[in-house]
């Protein structure tokens, strides 16, 4: 467990976002850049400090050779001390050796640069050391010594450090600051650049969910332009499949009604009033129609007084002799489509009539929600199957092979009812038997 | 409202020919006299040498749709127009409003309600001036809103107050003669097509009249639209605009 949290915290880290992984791939490039080229630029500002030091200590040093083999013995020492700068302090030693033979290792750039300046200098014995200050670790210096004709010495020592640590923090500093500006630049243009992208894959959720979604084919990168095609030419072919499978059957129903209405007639005019299996078809052709049709709202939403709506629902299925009551306001508007809505409340009252007998018809308001509930005194619906029942033509185990026809679509219709008003359809059994049928529709 | 004082002419336009010859003789029995075409063309011939009182039309009919004869109907006569159609979907109703149908039935047809809403059409048309029956088809009263080719009836706060077919008929008829007495006998009579075969008569129209008014009474002032005249009828009390 330990260690799957371990890897899941590593997972992190890379950024699960476009924006992120490009911002992260972004800022190890410029991390590589940063470091580079500070390296770069530290290593040519030294070379560049090197040049200024040799040629510096080389003219100094020309010039004191100069006074030692011109001026009087006496004079030369206060001279070669009048020789030092603001940089470089300059002594006269006479005697033995001031310091060790040789050039220190750290040293050597420096020498060159001093030859390559005044390649006379060359003839005599030079000395270079780096020498630490003690207490002053950042603080190196260069310190030296010329031999001329074998017993003076030129002494020579610099005032500034060598190696400018200050100098070299600065340029990391400035190629520091330039490396976050181009970061943050970045970042902030990759988020824009992949705001067409967040928009993309927000709206391809969608597909499927509700009306067509038209994504944009002339705005952001190609490769993009080309997926918003590409998806809109997806929907297109979807939609086309969807509609030609539910125009067949549709048509398959249309053309039905008008035997049907045939046998109706020729029911009725030879006196036949026992017309059911007739009704029983014709009822099955309408539910299944009604279906298809659900999908469509028809018009925008209208405020519609719910409460003669169900009150000439009840009223509708009185005078067909079942017994129906309704329970609720006289009056209670809501924004609703009418059409799928007296359909889905027919359906449930005549499942309600069918299989309870006889069915109550409630309507109510509470916290913002209307409560359309159907209750009968059937049988109700095994717990089991309540999911079940409300899938397009699946009916009830208990319910197969009675004497109530239908192909199952009745609930389906009430449920897309009920998200076409963005609410539930909601069964539940009743005590001690029953079946209460609900459709809570949110008042927005 | 003297719909007996002569035989109205209906013109059926149906493909499906046992269909049609059973329509034409319920509408028979019901009153009306009856021609049946199984064309538009077999219509078109007939259409330019006799006038209709109303013609009943399936939309879908082999070669010219309905919705062709509908428009080409439409540019020489107001003659009222019934749609008949298998396709029972919004967008086909609308559309076929649009095009100037007065009522829009779907299949299969009952013909106690087809009989029912071609007296309803024959009583708008015959109530108005002959270039206004097919126009809007609205009617107001005290705020209340009726279409009555879409059998919509909105409420003065502009909410949709749902009755039944016989209702709105009944509606229809009451809205047509407005601050007269109406004699239940002759609400009968609109209303047989639709009431027979149920416990039918004087009782029926009580009924129905009651659940309207409590339907109306819900917002102020509905409850005295229709007002009672005992043992006469009822009178439709305010004043009706079109």
């Amino acid at each position: 467990m330990r260690q799957r949290g371990a890897v899941k915290r590593a997972f992190r880290l890379w950024p699960r976002g476009y924006t992120g992984q490009v911002t992260l791939v972004l800022l190890f490039a410029v991390l590589i850049q940063f470091v580079v080229g500070s390296l770069l630029v530290g290593a040519g500002e030294a070379d560049m400090q090197r040049q200024d030091l040799g040629r510096r200590i080389a003219e100094q040093l020309l010039v004191a050779e100069r006074v030692i083999e011109t001026a009087e013995p006496e004079d030369t020492a206060p001279l070669l001390s009048a020789l030092s700068t603001h940089h470089i302090q300059i002594d006269l030693a006479r005697g033995p050796a001031p310091m060790p033979a040789g050039i220190a290792p750290e040293a050597v750039d420096i020498y060159a640069s001093i030859l390559s300046w005044e390649p006379g200098l060359a003839r005599h014995d030079m000395r270079l050391a780096i020498t630490d200050p003690p207490g002053r670790h950042l603080r190196r210096r260069l310190e030296g010594a010329l031999s001329i004709g074998g017993k003076e010495w030129i002494v020579f020592r610099t005032l500034q450090p060598v190696e400018g640590w200050i100098v070299a923090l600065r340029t990391w500093l400035r190629v520091g600051v330039v490396a976050l500006i181009v970061l943050g630049t970045v970042a902030v243009l990759v988020r824009t650049l992949s705001a067409p992208l967040r928009r993309l894959s927000d709206n391809s959720q969608l597909i499927g969910t509700s009306a067509r979604i038209e994504f944009e084919e002339t705005r952001g990168p190609r490769e993009l332009r080309r997926l918003s095609r590409a998806l809109n030419e997806m929907q297109d072919r979807i939609a086309g499949l969807i509609a030609q499978r539910t125009n067949a059957l549709a048509a398959v129903g249309h053309d039905l009604r008008t035997p049907l209405a045939r046998l109706r007639l020729r029911l009725s005019s030879i006196g036949d009033q026992d017309d059911r299996v007739a009704g029983e078809m014709s009822r099955m052709l309408q539910e299944l129609l009604d279906y298809f049709d659900a999908g469509e709202t028809g018009r925008e939403a209208e405020p519609v007084d719910l409460a003669s709506l169900c009150a000439t629902i009840c009223e509708e299925f009185e005078d067909l002799g079942a017994q129906v009551t309704y329970r609720g306001p006289e009056r209670l508007i809501l924004a609703a489509h009418y059409d799928p809505l007296r359909r889905a409340i027919t359906n449930l009252v005549d499942n309600a009539v069918k299989y309870g007998g006889r069915a109550e018809l409630s309507l109510s308001e509470s916290a913002g929600q209307v409560v359309i509930d159907v209750s009968d005194e059937g049988p109700g619906i095994p717990p089991g199957d309540l999911e079940r029942v409300q899938l397009p033509f699946e009916r009830s185990d208990a319910t197969r092979g009675d004497a109530h026809p239908g192909i199952g679509l009745g609930l389906s219709i009430a449920r897309r009812a009920a998200d076409q008003h963005g609410g539930v359809l909601q069964l539940r059994n009743l005590q001690p038997n029953g079946l209460s049928a609900a459709l809570l529709v949110p008042r927005q | 409202m003297q719909l007996h004082d002569r035989i109205y002419r209906i013109a059926l336009i149906e493909d499906d020919g046992p269909l049609r010859m059973l329509l034409s003789r319920h509408l028979r029995q019901s009153g009306f006299e009856t021609r049946g075409y199984a064309s538009a063309a077999e219509f078109r011939a007939a259409a330019t040498e006799q006038d209709f009182d109303v013609v009943v039309l399936d939309i879908m009919l082999p070669g010219t749709s309905g919705l062709d004869i509908c428009r080409w109907l439409r540019q020489r006569s107001a003659v009222p127009i019934i749609f008949i159609s298998a396709r029972s979907s919004h967008t086909d109703r609308i559309v076929g409003l649009e095009l100037g149908a007065d009522d829009y039935l779907v299949k299969p047809v009952d013909p106690g309600e087809l009989a029912a809403r071609i007296r309803s059409v024959l009583r708008r048309a015959g109530s108005l001036p002959a270039d206004m029956a097919s126009e809007a088809g609205i009617v107001r009263f005290e705020g209340w809103r009726m279409d009555q080719r879409r059998r919509e009836l909105y409420s003065p706060d502009g909410s949709r107050v749902s009755i039944s077919e016989a209702e709105f008929d009944l509606l229809c008829v009451l809205s047509d003669m407005p601050q007269r007495v109406v004699g239940r006998e002759l609400l009968l009579e609109q209303s047989r097509d639709r009431l027979s075969g149920r416990n039918g008569g004087d009782r029926s129209i009580d009924v129905l009249v009651s659940r309207l008014r409590r339907k109306l009474g819900a917002i102020d002032g509905g409850r005295d639209l229709i007002r009672t005249v005992r043992g006469v009828g009822y009178v439709f009390t305010p004043s009706v605009e079109r």
